[in-house]
């Protein structure tokens, strides 16, 4: 057989894989399949976009027609919400695996790297919320962009920045769908293919010095089959669950229990809690900022590398847990309600 | 040894770095306060809320055009802000005569007064008169008074 130069896919990959990191029980193939997400999202997103009309006129109806009338829109739309949620949930997970199993060692930047993807893709996912501009996403929206009033100083000046004008209304739905399907998917985009850079440029998945290697092909081969198994998961959840899509936004009608989006709820919780810019702003960007840093102030070390509750890491592992459980416990609090 | 003094290359690459930094920084500049302009706002913030003998001594009811309540007491009559001062959701009728915001559970008095938080200020009282030629009832939104102004009939 003559000899073929691989394709573009093998690029991704060194020539050898070390064969323990390679096997996903280490991985989950999490991140693998959080890149997968996103190219889902980003071609069935552009395909809504020629029917999608971002006014508030037309939002609401627009989205019927793609999910009651047009051939298969039902599913594409289904598939695009289905993988927006998942991939916050892949996102949070591949994030605890590395931080669990030391993967951030001698690469730390790549791990600010993912932080930045965290930040995208959370609002990523509430800006897509937003368009959909039913009674929920209404008030989700009202709480949010109030929020920003609160930031002493500045509060008000972010506030038309975000919204376009006094109240929510066709600037801030055009703002939204703008920031939605450019101003944060490109930079999302670029972070992405940074990210997946670094990983080849750091020596492939972190792993263990010196390792047994073995040929590429074996994790191309685990890479297919993970890639298979999520679109059959993310099919089947979209032929079985629809995409919600409440009544038309109405800013006047009075509602029962408004609630934030899911991986919001802990803000909602807070906010019952403490006071309005503490509870609703500032923590969250803490924990952000906590999370950036803790690979560069709690754990400085670089052994441990690819090892599950690796000694050195200890502090940072469980600085990442409660923080977890505490985010977990709020939003387990919220869904209650 | 390298040279550290200015020479007309090094002056050059200074003056075109400079420039290069401050043109970025204005046209950024003004991206900002492009994005947070704000378009003069024309929507009208007097609104019908209706016949006077809609509200009956001793009730309040909300007008969803409005987004208030208009309530009758000993009085007289009264317009209550619904938009929640804490974050902007709608508050609904409690049991006792007060208000509860759905979003973070604040708690108001049928005056509006805060009980619990998270809010801090009261709810708004707002403008509320009688136009005899058409026999209506208005509110002005962006015309708040004291809690205790009562319109009597």
């Amino acid at each position: 057989m003559a000899h073929r130069r691989p394709n573009f896919y093998y690029h991704l990959h060194s020539l050898t894989i070390p064969a323990r990191e390679a096997r996903p029980s280490y991985t989950f193939g999490l991140g693998g399949i959080s890149l997968l997400l996103f190219l889902v999202l980003g071609i069935t997103g552009v395909i809504e976009m020629f029917v999608y009309l971002p006014t508030p006129e037309g939002a609401h109806e627009s989205i019927r027609q793609i999910t009651y009338l047009a051939p298969f829109g039902w599913l594409l739309r289904n598939v695009h919400f289905w993988a927006g949620q998942l991939m916050v949930g892949t996102v949070i997970l591949h994030m605890a695996r590395v931080a669990l199993s030391g993967g951030y060692k001698a690469r730390r930047l790549n791990w600010l790297i993912g932080v930045m993807l965290l930040f995208l893709t959370l609002f990523l996912d509430f800006s897509g919320y937003v368009l959909r501009w039913d009674q929920d996403t209404a008030w989700a929206l009202m709480v949010g962009t109030n929020l920003l009033k609160s930031v002493p100083g500045i509060g008000s000046a972010l506030y038309r920045f975000v919204v376009g004008g006094e109240a929510i209304g066709a600037a801030a739905l055009l703002r939204f769908y703008t920031w939605h399907v450019l101003g944060l998917a490109l930079p999302a985009v670029v972070f992405v293919a940074w990210h997946i850079f670094r990983v080849r440029r750091d020596g492939g998945i972190s792993h263990i010095e010196p390792a047994p290697r073995v040929d590429r092909q074996q994790l191309v081969r685990t890479e297919l089959i993970a890639m298979l198994l999520t679109l059959v998961g993310l099919v089947a959840l979209a032929l079985l669950a629809d995409a919600p899509l409440g009544p038309p936004a109405d800013p006047t009608a009075l509602v029962d229990k408004p609630q934030a989006p899911w991986f919001f709820l802990w803000i909602q919780e807070l906010l019952r809690i403490g006071s309005t810019f503490v509870a609703g702003v500032l923590t969250p960007l803490l924990i952000l900022l906590v999370l950036a840093i803790l690979p560069y102030t709690l754990d400085r070390s670089d052994h441990g590398t690819a090892r599950w509750f690796n000694r050195p890491g200890r502090f940072l592992q469980v600085v990442f847990l409660v923080i977890a459980l505490g985010v977990a416990l709020l939003t387990f609090r919220g869904t209650l309600r | 040894m390298q040279d550290h003094s200015m020479n007309r290359r090094r002056f050059l690459t200074l003056v075109a770095q400079g420039s290069l930094v401050t043109v970025v920084v204005a046209a950024a500049s003004q991206v900002v306060r492009f994005l947070a302009f704000q378009p003069p706002n024309s929507a009208s913030t007097i609104l019908p809320v209706g016949q006077p003998d809609t509200y009956p001594r001793g009730s309040v009811a909300y007008v969803a055009e409005a987004r208030v309540y208009v309530g009758h007491d000993g009085e007289g009559l009264y317009a209550v802000d619904a938009v929640c001062t804490h974050l902007g959701c709608l508050v609904e009728q409690g049991e006792e005569g007060g208000f509860i915001c759905p979003c973070h559970d604040s708690r108001f008095d049928s005056e509006g007064r805060v009980l619990t938080g998270p809010a801090t200020q009261p709810l708004r009282h707002l403008y509320l008169w009688l136009d005899p030629e058409q026999g209506q009832l208005f509110v002005d939104r962006s015309e708040p008074v004291e809690p205790t102004i009562r319109l009597i009939l």
